[in-house]
């Protein structure tokens, strides 16, 4: 019976032993009816007292392992696999199998490492298809099931980089021209097969051959494929055309409609050259984020790392929209102020549509609303209203002002079917309560369903920067931003950020709009600066959000994103009416601090390390400690990328008290 | 009109039976299920590849569960294995319904769908103008169900014919209780509606200070629901009168359960609520979690409900007698088996606690 005792192991050997012959009977090296050594004789081999082994051969006779026979020695009272069949559940399997491997003296990381290798080295037992988004892989996999009868997994580029254990067992298929990037994702040993689609030559003759001006219509579930075809046509046709005209004429769902006219087509490169690669080093935001820093050094002063360049893809644009941020009216921002607005924490909707109004004009210069919302969105926009429903149901932006919102858009004529109210996570949305409070034909969007979902997002336009060491470096603009709406209406709350100092216009939109943005900040530091103001200044978000309304009728001044603790959130009864979101924050940042400064609670600035607490418990609970140094040097270093006016002194700051 | 009592109280299924959202039509939850000690384990657990918004529903040995994925999974509750699985095109947020022997269920197609309980085969659709949220309530051969395009269908049940639609002012996600001869349901633009189960035209109409997700229920001729303006109402069944209402810290969209007199709701403040359902009186109320949002369930003195994790409540005390940290949703209701509770979790995962 081979036993080792590792008396260095902080495991007692008492532990050991009795994992051991559990093992040994477990595994079939001791067989049923096998006798063990008597107690005296494995104490003096493993040097134990033998009261060790006769309490162990008794506990172990009493759970069953062993038998005593009467007069003789013990012996294995269970077969092999009875102890198997008894913990039969997958789960107990497991549970037992790291036990053991405990037992021997394996790490949990070789334990992973290993059972991750036994998996890898398993054979296939589906197939997985692989594209570089999510539709086309839903259409490889549809036909693929329709001819072998046997429907695979399918899952997008992104997703198998997100989670790559979702290949552990699976034969990948992938098109050709996509197979050298998923082959290094897998092991070297998985199969990757590689399809071809079918040639599009039959349809480029018969396009070839239209005998007068012709419009075509490509329809595809997938926006990749409809970007093949439309580049193939520019390369075959031969006329003399330098434009293409493209454009989206129906977005239902997932079904994306495109004509396109062979007049004035630009040159074939340039058709497929749809997007531009910028780098921004932020060496400003760097030098603002050090700055501030300098303003409020402690003796104990934490170093804190100064943040990585952020390479980022947007789509190129003719033109910046001059409606785009900082928008119409940069530097002025509109506060109203009435406290009727919220009374025993609910929000009144008549006072806000008031103070929506009063806003609005003052803010355009306009004598009516409807003149004023007028030259934000015209008939035939189709308009997001961004919303924060992160801090739900204690405080997100108030379904009473989203619903004033909407009747302001369509009094502008836009149709409700034009209407989309979004964010990133479609749980919270249903904390809450968007889908049933808005009213009927608006669209209400969760871009995801949960944290891994990445169908939702356009892998075209990204941030790319290396934090931390993650994984996944990248972080996605999500495709109702990139593709499906024009303009924006961005409804923050007002409220801390635990990371970036203030969540308000900047990073509701910012991190709102793009996937993949938490890894930005590990407690206790924090990139927010400078990522929110680069992913706000990407294109095409920057253009399409024409207008800030921030919901101050609660104020979170500890606690933000996500508390629910009402001893934190003061109902302040106003609103904020801006197209510039930088001039915004710095409205609201100076309001959090002077509201912290009454309840005696630390700036936003501090870097005092005795603040930081690593107990989310104690940070909900506590408004002097915090999880992270706070950043909200990003309000700055966004003015610096261009996006508004960042100086106190130099916003045009109008105050009106309603109530 | 008759006072209208709980109309199904003659034909209630057989105690192994979960047909719709809280067990069945009296809204009672688990009532007359055996007890359940605390679980000391999970027999099994299955991840169905979807996050899973809404309660699943039991009959036999089958667990039915939809999700996100937009599947309707159902599910061998000895094994926690997957019999079949029928795919709709999208998302599927309705807690399902059983009728004879059809699984109903809407989708964010628009539709409402009818599947076969053993096969998965789809019997029948009926389209809507809008998502379908709400759990399709059966009642004498009608399944009624709102939309988010701010109607309310009745339909055959047997085949998926329209019956009737009624034009109501807002969202409906609230699910129907549906009696012999009324309809009572909750609309986002803050209304609570009776509608004549026949014919579907409103009976009355009350207002309440903002949307109702809550689904009623009825016992006793009180109507009984939460408004997201913080209240809990009972409306007399025949007129719409208020008879009493009850506030609480935040929004309701949590389903009342009834038993013995006693009504128990949640609310987003944290707390689960046990009202007199004759005076709104309230006999205690618990700390629960952070947001209650789910339906909780009423079985023999115990009361449970989902606050990311599954909690089991004295119902005459309120004190807690277990917590199992499963489950992580706060939409789902947990379904009562014979001495196993089953639970469904945001993450996609369904739990058979023992």
């Amino acid at each position: 019976m081979q036993i080792h005792i590792d008396k260095q192991s902080e495991v007692p050997a008492r532990d050991q032993l009795r994992q051991q012959i559990i093992f040994l009977i477990g595994t079939g090296q001791l067989s049923k009816g096998t006798e063990l050594p008597s107690v005296r004789e494995l104490a003096r081999r493993l040097k134990v007292h033998h009261n060790t082994i006769s309490c162990i051969y008794s506990q172990l006779t009493r759970d069953g392992w062993l038998k005593k026979r009467r007069g003789s020695r013990v012996v294995v009272g269970q077969t092999a696999n009875s102890w198997i069949e008894e913990f039969a559940d997958l789960d107990d399997l497991i549970n037992r199998a790291i036990r053991l491997a405990g037992s021997r003296g394996y790490s949990l990381q070789q334990l992973t490492a290993r059972v991750r290798a036994r998996l890898l080295a398993e054979p296939s037992d589906h197939l997985l298809v692989v594209a570089p988004e999510r539709d086309l892989a839903e259409l490889i996999r549809a036909e693929i099931g329709e001819t072998v009868g046997h429907e695979p997994e399918a899952c997008s580029a992104s997703v198998l980089q997100q989670n790559p254990s979702i290949a552990i067992g699976a034969i990948l298929i992938t098109p050709s021209y996509f197979a050298g990037k998923v082959q290094p994702a897998v092991p070297a040993e998985h199969t990757v097969v590689a399809i071809s689609y079918s040639p599009a030559a039959e349809h480029i003759a018969a396009i070839r051959n239209l005998s007068q001006p012709s419009v075509i219509g490509v329809v595809s579930v997938s926006a990749l494929f409809l970007e093949s075809p439309v580049s193939s046509v520019a390369r075959v046709l031969s006329f003399p055309t330098e434009k293409i005209f493209r454009t989206v004429l129906a977005i239902q769902e997932k079904v994306i409609v495109r004509f396109f006219s062979g007049r004035k087509m630009r040159r074939p490169h340039q058709a497929m050259d749809r997007r531009t690669f910028v780098k921004r080093t932020c060496v400003s935001s760097a030098a603002l984020f050090l700055g501030g820093m300098d303003a409020l050094a402690y003796d104990d002063e934490v170093k804190i790392p100064p943040p990585p360049a952020i390479d980022v893809r947007e789509a190129p644009l003719a033109k910046r929209s001059p409606l785009g941020m900082p928008g119409l009216y940069p530097g002025r921002v509109v506060e109203l102020s009435d406290h009727r607005s919220i009374v025993g924490n609910r929000v009144s909707q008549p006072i806000v549509r008031q103070m929506l109004e009063r806003g609005i004009r003052e803010l355009t210069g306009e004598s009516s609303a409807r003149a004023a919302w007028a030259k934000f969105v015209e008939p035939k926009d189709v308009v997001g209203i961004k919303i924060n429903p992160s801090g739900a149901p204690a405080c997100c932006s108030s379904p009473e002002l989203v619903r004033e919102i909407i009747n302001a858009v369509q009094s502008a004529e836009v149709p409700a079917r034009n209407i989309v109210v979004y964010d990133r996570f479609g749980y919270e949305m249903d904390m809450g309560g968007y889908q049933v409070l808005m009213p009927p034909g608006i669209r209400v969007l969760g871009v995801q369903d949960d944290r891994l979902d990445a169908s939702g997002y356009d892998a075209e336009i990204y941030c790319q920067a290396d934090f931390f060491g993650e994984w996944e470096t990248r972080s996605y603009m999500a495709s109702v931003v990139a593709r499906q709406i024009n303009k924006i209406i961005n409804v923050p709350t007002l409220k801390d950020h635990s990371a970036s100092g203030v969540t308000g216009c900047l990073k509701n939109v910012g991190y709102g709009t793009f996937s993949n943005v938490a890894r930005s900040h590990r407690a206790p530091f924090s990139f927010t600066n400078p990522l929110i103001g680069v992913m706000c200044s990407v294109e095409p978000l920057r253009s399409k959000t024409v207008l800030n309304i921030m919901d101050g009728t609660r104020m979170v001044w500890h606690g933000g994103p996500l508390t629910q603790n009402q001893s934190f959130i003061y109902q302040a009864g106003i609103l904020l009416v801006s197209t510039d979101p930088v001039a915004t924050d710095t409205i609201e940042l100076d309001l959090i601090e002077k509201k912290r400064q009454q309840q005696h609670a630390p700036s936003v600035w501090e870097r005092n390390p005795k603040s930081i607490t690593a107990n989310s418990g104690e940070f909900y609970q506590d408004a002097s400690k915090n999880l992270f140094y706070r950043q909200p040097g990003h309000i700055a270093a966004a003015g610096k990328l261009g996006l508004g006016e960042s100086d106190l002194k130099k916003i045009d700051h109008r105050q009106l008290l309603m109530g | 009109m008759s006072r209208e009592t709980a109309a199904f109280t003659t034909t209630s299924p057989a105690e192994t039976e979960w047909v719709t959202l809280l067990r069945d039509n009296t809204r009672a939850g688990g009532q007359g299920a055996p007890p359940i000690a605390p679980p000391s384990r999970a027999r099994w657990q299955a991840r169905i590849g979807g996050s899973i918004r809404s309660a699943p529903v039991l009959h036999g040995s089958t667990l039915y569960a939809a999700s996100l994925s937009g599947k309707l999974h159902a599910i061998n509750v000895e094994t926690g294995r997957e019999k079949w699985n029928f795919a709709a095109p999208k998302q599927i947020y309705s807690t399902p319904s059983r009728f004879q022997e059809k699984v109903l269920f809407g989708c964010d197609d628009g539709k409402v769908y009818a599947v076969h309980q053993d096969s998965g085969a789809k019997l029948w659709e009926a389209s809507t103008g809008g998502e379908v949220w709400a759990s399709p309530v059966v009642c004498q051969g009608t399944a009624y169900f709102g939309s988010a395009d701010g109607h309310f269908y009745a339909a055959d049940a047997g085949t998926g014919k329209l019956r009737w639609k009624q034009a109501l002012g807002g969202r409906v996600y609230s699910t129907a209780y549906a009696a012999e001869k009324s309809i009572y349901v909750g609309c986002g633009d803050g209304h609570a509606h009776s509608l004549n189960a026949a014919t579907g035209k409103i009976q009355w109409s009350v207002l309440t200070g903002n949307g109702i997700d809550s689904s009623p229920a009825l016992v006793g001729g009180t109507v009984l629901f939460g408004s997201e303006d913080f209240f809990v109402y009972a409306l007399d069944a025949n007129s719409g009168t208020v008879l009493w209402k009850y506030e609480t810290g935040l929004g309701i969209s949590s389903s009342p359960a009834v038993a013995d007199d006693v009504v128990y709701v949640g609310s987003k403040d944290g707390f689960l609520y046990a009202l007199a359902v004759q005076t709104g009186k309230l006999k205690w109320k618990t700390r629960a979690g952070e947001v209650i949002t789910a339906p909780p369930v009423f079985s023999e003195g115990v009361v449970y409900v989902q606050s990311w994790g599954t909690m089991a409540l004295d119902a005459a005390t309120g004190k807690l007698l277990w917590r199992a940290e499963l489950g992580g949703s706060v939409q789902g209701a947990p379904v009562i088996g014979e001495g196993v509770v089953y639970v469904a979790g945001n993450g996609g995962e369904v739990y058979a606690l023992e």
